[in-house]
């Protein structure tokens, strides 16, 4: 057994010494790492790249049991940056916007140096369906707001009219209230009218001008702006523009229908003229 | 009933009035159905009023009708005059000759919602010179579709009077 043995390993490490031979003149012939090696590395490859992907599998694991209380942390700090950077996006987009509001609200300023303004905000709308009223953040108590003010947008487009004022509030008609009624120009005539609130055009967001001239002539898109006689509103304030021109049932002349230029429910910072000087 | 039953009775109430204040002046507005706001102040007015009787119905419609002018952004007369009537009128009916059942409630709001919309297109109608077919057009749909909301309404007070008491 001894015998066999020791000729077994005799011959094992004859085969060897035949590698190893083989090798170093592949080595010194080639300067490459021989055929033997490459049959090696051949075969062990794959299992290489198996026990790598075992590896970073028992990593991941190991990540995962002993930095979860990491990952956690960091996610939420990074979901409070997020948050803070979101916050800060909003803020930034308010801050631009009033800066608009504002910047557009200087240009018409500038043009009307009379025009004593309050800024507001629209607070509530009413919620009858007979009337189309808002109520604005200032009152007696913390502005000169009085009945008949004007309310307009930052580009001097008439919203409505204050009807009532609060000690911290006021009521506010729109354009479009049967209570709305302004003496009006149509710019690209210069023609005179009234424009006022109806019912019926207010259910579908518009209003009409009466006491036109038989001879008044319109193309629809005109734009429609307060004349400013009789001292209630300012000159000049857009209200509107024609969106049809049809014969009046009734036979008095044209049916003028005037589409609000301002979109009523989505206006949200408002001016008041509080005061300004009258054109006549 | 005894005090505390009252007071819980009250407290309901109040609850009851004010989530249908918060609906009718800060939330259908700003989601109308075609335009159109439904009343919900009248209609709980009126289920009160049927359940728990003329006194109790023309207080609930004071404070109701307080609100409905306050979200209308009217001053508290039209509405606060029109809903203590209209509360006062469906708790005697309900007392007396008028079942407290659905049917009957409906029938009783849907007068009420139209003497509702009476009072508002009034001054249009006669003040302001509008069409009366449009108001009355308005009217009609104002009233179907606030009966929509009559039903939430009656199952609400219908429960605060069988004396819903807290676990």
């Amino acid at each position: 057994m001894k015998r066999r043995l020791s000729r077994k390993g005799l011959i094992v490490l004859a085969a060897a010494a035949v590698i190893a031979l083989i090798t170093l003149i592949s080595v010194s012939a080639g300067g490459r790492g021989g055929i033997f090696t490459s049959a090696v590395n051949g075969v062990s490859m794959p299992l290489k790249r198996l026990s790598a992907a075992v590896a970073s599998q028992i990593e991941s694991i190991y990540g995962y049991m002993y930095k979860y209380d990491e990952v956690v942390k960091e996610n939420e700090q990074l979901h409070m940056q997020l948050a803070a950077l979101e916050r800060e996006r909003r803020e930034y987009v308010e801050v631009s916007e009033e800066n608009e509001h504002f910047r557009q609200l200087l240009q018409l300023a500038s043009r009307h140096s009379d025009y004593q303004f309050e800024n507001a905000s629209v607070i509530s709308w009413g919620a009858s369906n007979y009337t189309s009223s808002f109520t604005v953040s200032k009152g007696s108590e913390n502005s000169d707001v009085a009945v008949g003010d004007s309310v307009i947008t930052e580009s001097g487009v008439l919203i409505g009219v204050i009807t009532e004022v609060r000690d911290k509030t006021s009521v506010a008609v729109t354009v479009i209230d049967t209570k709305f009624s302004a003496g009006c120009v149509i710019e690209s005539s210069g023609d005179t009218a009234v424009a006022s609130g109806d019912y019926a055009l207010m259910r579908r967001g518009m209003l009409t001008l009466d006491f036109l001239a038989s001879d008044t002539r319109f193309i629809t898109g005109d734009s429609v702006v307060t004349s400013g006689r009789g001292g209630v509103f300012p000159k000049g304030l857009v209200i509107g523009y024609i969106e049809d021109v049809e014969p009046d049932p009734a036979g008095n002349g044209s049916k003028v229908t005037v589409s609000p230029a301002a979109d009523l429910r989505n206006v949200m910072d408002v001016f008041l003229i509080t005061d300004f000087e009258t054109s006549e | 009933m005894s005090k505390g039953k009252i007071v819980w009775k009250v407290i309901q109430h109040a609850l009851l009035l004010l989530i249908a204040y918060i609906l009718q002046g800060m939330v259908l507005p700003y989601i109308p159905l075609r335009g159109m706001v439904p009343l919900i102040l009248p209609v709980t007015a009126a289920a009160v009023a049927m359940f728990e009787g003329g006194f109790y119905g023309a207080l609930f419609g004071l404070f109701a009708g307080m609100f409905c002018d306050c979200s209308f952004n009217a001053p508290t007369i039209m509405f606060t005059l029109t809903l203590t009537v209209i509360g006062l009128a469906a708790g005697w009916l309900g007392q007396t000759v008028v079942a407290r059942g659905l049917v009957s409630y409906l029938v009783m709001c849907a007068a009420a919602l139209v003497i509702c919309s009476g009072v508002q297109s009034f001054s249009l109608l006669f003040f302001r010179g509008q069409s009366f077919g449009a108001l009355a057009l308005e009217g009609l749909l104002q009233t179907a579709y606030s009966l929509l909301f009559a039903i939430p309404a009656y199952f609400a007070a219908r429960a605060v009077s069988r004396g819903v008491t807290p676990a």
